[in-house]
């Protein structure tokens, strides 16, 4: 259940928004209008896409990472989605004052993807080496995006939509300090499925 | 009788001196070129028309992404113009200013190309005439095509034919060559500073008779520049490509920064994506034990 809702609001709700592109204006990460009391956008921003390709490429990687999360830490994506969403609009406006409009779930799909390589590699075996391929594989994407000039030059679909790679460092950093801070972490997910399947496996040797 | 001391040169001597004269200066003509021509239009010219201006010293250019280009021919400042109109005309300058504009179009973070009527520049306009249609037109960058065109005929040693009249309308002794650049200069306008440029050459040799040599020359002048100008979107396409690994490996040689105002967008790059969906692979086929 939990996984078609991962594929519920990072697939279907983006496709449909992008299917409705005259509630864009309303719902578009816009700083004039946050700044002028429309809030909602601090979350609704990050639904609206610019182009097929900018929609298909987070669609498909936050329906595939997010359904994973899910099956390890049950309500942990719901969590971090709405904490992280308004969090990364603000940072944005904090930390990119040039910034005008805003759009792209990438920023809360690296947080999930920091997310799901904390999760697998809390546990053992082969699930803790691909958590391990997953940080590093994360850690290639924000060190490409820092590279000077890299994502500014990088190809976008509409030239006048420039890659900004600020919210991706800002949904990765929320992810890691909600995820390691403090003793018992925001983040963190009451059961994960390992512990669930030990727990499973131990209750019926005990009715063998 | 006395006969006359200075008596007045015959008929004969008269022909005989005349056909001399004109024998050296025939001769004369084969060794020098017959006729020369020069086309040009330039950007120093443009951008430093007086000497005593003082040279305007460039900065390092700040690019504020994405980026509006305008593209222009630079004005010339002779009468050189009037032959590149006549043998490039209208229709294959916007062609060329079309293929110019594709090839920034292609750029990621060029945003708008504007074309730019020669009229809007002055001759010897220079930077505050950029600096006008930055203002005007929201240019930041300009593109600016010259040319430069030279001409010239050589009759050769079996131009003593002329001699008999039909000679010149028949063999084609006549050595045409038509030297052509065109080059598109990039400048970044604020900064002043040339961003890099791209040329195309052109060369042409024929021959042909004294009597179609003005016509044939029209017609070499206008291949010459067509193919100065494929040779020019052959260039700009390899030297866009450097321009742009320049300003990732040289971070120094351009700041890069967004244009106040921008839209920004997070995306997911491809590699990244595909990588998460290949340990998603190995890890569904490799199950926990």
């Amino acid at each position: 259940m939990m996984r078609q809702f991962s594929v519920f609001i990072f697939g279907i709700l983006s496709i449909l928004l992008a299917a409705l592109p005259h509630y864009h204006n309303a719902l578009l990460f816009d700083r004039t209008a946050i700044l002028g009391g429309q809030f909602w956008r601090l979350w609704t921003g990050h639904w609206i896409h610019f182009s097929p390709s900018h929609l298909l490429w987070n669609v498909v990687a936050l329906s595939f990472t997010g359904a994973w999360l899910e099956a390890r830490q049950p309500g942990l994506l719901l969590r971090y989605t709405a904490v992280a969403a308004p969090a990364i609009s603000v940072g944005l406006l904090v930390l990119e004052p040039h910034l005008i409009t805003y759009g792209g779930l990438s920023g809360l799909g690296t947080g999930m993807v920091a997310l799901l390589g904390i999760t697998l590699c809390r546990s053992r075996g082969f699930d803790r080496t691909i958590g391990v391929s997953t940080l590093v594989l994360l850690t290639a994407k924000l060190l490409h995006d820092l590279i000077p000039g890299t994502a500014l030059l990088s190809r976008f679909d509409l030239p006048a939509v420039q890659a900004s790679t600020t919210a991706h460092l800002l949904g990765t950093l929320l992810a890691v300090i909600g995820n390691l801070a403090g003793p018992k972490p925001f983040f963190a997910g009451r059961i994960s499925e390992d512990q669930f399947d030990k727990s499973r496996n131990l209750r019926s040797r005990h009715q063998l | 009788m006395e006969s006359d001391p200075s008596p007045t040169p015959t008929p004969r001597v008269i022909a005989i001196t005349a056909l001399l004269v004109l024998l050296i200066v025939a001769l004369t003509g084969c060794a020098m070129p017959s006729h020369s021509s020069h086309q040009s239009s330039s950007v120093v010219q443009f951008l430093y028309p007086t000497d005593d201006r003082p040279l305007v010293a460039p900065q390092i250019p700040t690019l504020r992404l994405p980026l509006t280009v305008g593209l222009a021919f630079a004005p010339s400042a002779g009468h050189g113009a009037r032959g590149f109109n006549q043998n490039f005309p209208e229709a294959r300058q916007q062609e060329l200013l079309e293929d110019v504009a594709a090839q920034f179009r292609s750029l990621a973070f060029v945003d708008n190309i504007q074309v730019i009527p020669t009229t809007y520049l002055r001759p010897g306009g220079g930077f505050e005439n950029l600096d006008q249609l930055k203002s005007l037109m929201g240019v930041d960058v300009i593109a600016l095509i010259a040319y430069d065109q030279a001409q010239s005929s050589i009759d050769d040693e079996a131009s003593i034919i002329y001699w008999t009249i039909i000679g010149s309308y028949i063999f084609p002794t006549r050595k045409n060559e038509t030297h052509t650049l065109m080059e598109a200069v990039v400048y970044d306008i604020s900064s002043r500073s040339l961003l890099f440029r791209a040329p195309g050459v052109s060369s042409v040799r024929d021959r042909n008779t004294l009597m179609g040599s003005a016509d044939e020359l029209s017609k070499d002048s206008a291949h010459s520049f067509i193919a100065a100008a494929d040779d020019l979107s052959t260039n700009l396409k390899t030297e866009l490509d450097r321009f742009q690994v320049r300003l990732r490996e040289e971070p120094e040689s351009a700041h890069i920064e967004h244009r106040p105002g921008y839209t920004g967008a997070g995306s997911i790059e491809g590699w990244f994506g595909a990588g998460l969906l290949l340990l998603g692979l190995a890890r569904w086929i490799r199950p926990t034990a």
